[in-house]
């Protein structure tokens, strides 16, 4: 039960970081209706922007914290132990499946890039007709244009990225072949 | 009244994609640190790994120029908006 002092400033700080981490623990799609479950009624009103918004943004923290830890666990347990200055077949092994699991970092990225654009368009795009201001939508679109210029760059340079990535597995590749002999 | 409210849904909509953004790029900048960490480990580095290690320098200066543009073009921007909007809307109540 929110305290008093929760439901008057309408913090949901922690009760947004601790759903939005056991959400991705147990590997359940994010989902943002979990307010309404972790939050006073009271707030659905009073307060409500900024219940809202604390819930929201620490519940993506915590999602996204715990991706982090499970995704730092993946490495670690990727890092085979080698002897001296040798490179041994398991070393070479690691470095292909560390590379490969950041190529579907990169892949999962640019998923992701272009569909938070698309959907930052639709907004633009649904601007109109719902009582804002002209110099205000007008200002919004002309920032949407550069924005989608910055997205297409940063999509261009991972795609870059990713190439790099695939001509580095290919030479170990070529030296895992070798060492396996 | 209306309007308002739709327009405070659609501030709130709106920044949350872009918080997601900023979020996913931030995400994956550390997870580049890691890859280049742990590549380090397995015995990859020196002058082999050079153009991996630009590439993940380059890429994090790409992550903090683009969380800047948008927290101070975009983010800002609408969250005028939404003081204005609430502003309103407390007066009429």
């Amino acid at each position: 039960m929110p305290s008093f002092k929760k439901i008057y400033f309408g913090d949901y700080t922690e009760e947004g970081y601790d759903t939005g981490f056991n959400d991705s623990k147990k590997h359940q799609p994010k989902n943002r209706f979990k307010f309404f479950k972790a939050t006073h009624p009271v707030n659905w009103i009073w307060n409500f922007d900024n219940a809202w918004e604390t819930f929201q943004r620490n519940y993506d923290k915590g999602y996204i914290n715990n991706e982090q830890v499970e995704h730092n666990v993946y490495y670690k347990n990727n890092i085979t132990q080698k002897g001296a200055n040798t490179m041994t077949v398991n070393n070479y092994a690691a470095q292909l499946a560390i590379l490969n699991q950041f190529e579907k970092d990169l892949q999962s990225l640019k998923q992701r890039l272009s569909t938070l654009n698309t959907n930052y368009k639709q907004q633009i795009n649904s601007l109109k007709g719902m009582g804002f201001m002209v110099d205000y939508t007008n200002t919004l679109q002309t920032r949407y244009v550069t924005f989608d210029g910055k997205i297409s760059d940063m999509l261009t340079m991972i795609d870059k990225h990713l190439q790099t990535i695939a001509d580095h597995k290919d030479e170990i590749e070529k030296n895992l072949q070798q060492a396996r002999g | 009244m209306a309007d308002l409210a739709n327009q405070l849904g659609w501030c709130i909509t709106t920044k949350d994609y872009l918080n997601d953004l900023i979020d996913e790029i931030e995400s994956t900048g550390k997870a580049y640190e890691d890859m280049i960490d742990s590549l380090k480990q397995n015995g990859y580095f020196g002058d082999i790994a050079i153009p991996l290690i630009k590439n993940q320098q380059q890429f994090q200066r790409e992550v903090e120029s683009l969380k800047k543009y948008v927290a101070d073009e975009h983010l800002d921007y609408i969250q005028q908006q939404v003081d204005s909007v609430s502003a309103t809307l407390k007066k009429l109540l």
